[in-house]
């Protein structure tokens, strides 16, 4: 080897990550030149001296400060996606409700704020944002934007907007951010959306997977990657019980949407978009890739009373 | 893929899912498992510790805010390397900005920085016990990285101080592991080479 051959290896032979050979090659030559051996030397000293401050480390109340920020951040974003109005509704907005569901209702949709438990078999729970608090869910009664649904074992809630179903599985929870998208944290739903209502519904999960559906009916599940058996998200607990049981550990877990009739569309998170038709499921990475395929098994929500409809 | 880096990626997975949730454990949890690499990064590249410790805080905001967008193809640590690196790099840029406007005295600081290496590698060849003075040899090492140009710097601190592989940093500088390495090799020239030149010198002055 030339001496520039040399020396172009001297920096990562300081560094330590010149191979075995290579490196008894240039000790080799360097024995003989002295030239060489001083450049050597140079680089050597360098790295020397880059290397002799010490490594240095965050305070402990730098620490403490950044992962409080990260809360704060976490609540801001979180507030942010719950801020909707929560009027409460006076007589004469209630009136003027009526006025436009009723009168300007087929010309103008008008957005609520809720959904309605149409139909509950079981027990679910409610968490209500603005006071922190859980309670039972009942029939009738309205879920509004901002709560936390968790449904228990053997469990179905139906829940209605205008002429949209959404029937929650058991063991199921969702975020309700918007009336019409749904944060699905475990457990599967199935929606059903009219086409003529113009207007999608959307069900995301923590990746910012989106499942979009505009018309037609589709399953939309959490499943384990391995075992491919549904897997939860969080744990809630209610005055120290846990509201639903503890889930298993998740390796990894992928959105699946399985198309009934219809069509769903896939979002990335990267907003990479896909289609997905009827006899199709849609399947998501879990960073958002999304993909599609051919559904195996055509029995769509098979637990929930959904198939009249 | 390595048996072992699959069982990491899946718990970097699960640990950013718990972070997603709002779980101040995870958080911790996160902070405590970059802290080291990441602090010891920035501080080298920027140069100024108070500054490192605002944008070491500010990399992990920055973490929560953007967790949608973090792809499992990149390691965790490649990705907030990479924040922390944006982060940097923005307040550098506003920081030179600041300077241009005394154009004079930009000069002859990076004058100064020429000098003040020399003195680095006189001191790197003293013996260790004199530690009192590594605060003073601190900052020579500071003005001496600041010389190079940032894109080496980054390279050779990401190597150095955070012990990243070539490969992650030639994701986080989007380049490929020849060029990271090229760029690495050459900061480690150059800083050897003003202590090449200055060894000429003085045997000239010797000499005459």
């Amino acid at each position: 080897m030339t001496c520039t051959e040399i020396r172009k290896q001297l920096p990562e032979l300081a560094l330590g990550d010149l191979d075995a050979e290579p490196a008894a090659a240039v000790a080799a030559h360097v024995a003989g030149c002295a030239d060489c051996r001083a450049a050597k030397e140079r680089i050597g000293r360098a790295v020397g001296v880059l290397r002799s401050v010490p490594a240095a480390s965050p305070s402990t109340e730098r620490r403490s400060a950044a992962v409080a920020a990260m809360a704060r951040v976490h609540a801001e974003q979180s507030e942010k996606l719950l801020a909707r109005p929560r009027l409460t509704w006076a007589p004469w907005i209630a009136a003027a409700a009526a006025f436009l569901v009723l009168v300007a209702g087929p010309l103008l949709r008008t957005r609520s704020w809720s959904l309605e438990v149409a139909s509950l078999r079981g027990r679910a729970d409610l968490l209500d944002r603005s006071s922190g608090t859980w309670r039972p869910l009942a029939a009738g009664e309205k879920v509004r934007v901002g709560d936390r649904l968790v449904t228990q074992p053997g469990t179905v809630v139906e829940l209605a907007e205008g002429p949209h179903r959404v029937w929650l599985d058991q063991e199921t929870s969702i975020d309700l951010v918007d009336v019409l998208a749904l944060a699905l944290d475990r457990g599967r739903l199935c929606v059903a959306v009219d086409p003529s209502a113009g207007e999608a519904l959307r069900i995301s999960d923590i990746s910012n997977s989106v499942v979009r559906v505009s018309g037609g009916r589709v399953e939309v599940s959490l499943r384990d990657v391995q075992g491919g058996g549904m897997v939860g998200g969080s744990v809630e607990s209610r005055e120290g019980h846990a509201v639903i049981p503890a889930t298993r550990t998740e390796s990894s877990r992928r959105l699946v949407a399985r198309v009934d009739r219809g069509m769903a569309e896939l979002r990335g998170a990267q907003d990479q978009r896909l289609r997905a038709s009827a006899g199709q499921q849609g399947t998501f990475d879990f960073g958002g890739q999304p993909s599609t395929g051919a559904l195996a098994d055509r029995a769509i929500a098979p637990w929930a009373g959904s198939d009249e409809r | 893929m390595a048996a072992g880096e699959e069982v990491s990626v899946n718990l970097d997975e699960e640990l950013l899912r718990r972070c997603a949730r709002g779980d101040s454990a995870a958080y911790r949890e996160l902070v405590e498992r970059l802290e080291k690499p990441l602090i010891n990064f920035i501080l080298r590249f920027v140069g100024e510790p108070h500054v490192a410790e605002d944008l070491f805080q500010e990399t992990f905001v920055r973490v929560v805010k953007t967790l949608g967008e973090f792809r499992p193809e990149a390691s965790l640590s490649t990705w907030i390397h990479t924040i922390a690196r944006n982060l940097s790099l923005d307040w550098l840029k506003a920081k030179r900005r600041h300077r241009e406007t005394t154009l004079d005295a930009a000069a002859s600081e990076s004058k100064g920085r020429v000098i003040y290496f020399k003195d680095v590698l006189r001191a790197g060849s003293e013996p260790p016990d004199r530690r009192a003075e590594s605060t003073e040899d601190e900052r020579r090492v500071t003005e001496a990285l600041g010389g190079l140009s940032p894109i080496k710097r980054e390279a050779l601190v990401l190597r150095m101080y955070a012990g990243l592989q070539y490969s992650e940093i030639a994701r986080i500088q989007r380049a490929p592991v020849g060029t990271v390495k090229f760029r690495i090799h050459e900061a480690i020239r150059d800083l050897a080479g003003l202590l090449g030149a200055e060894d000429d010198r003085s045997s000239r002055a010797q000499g005459g």
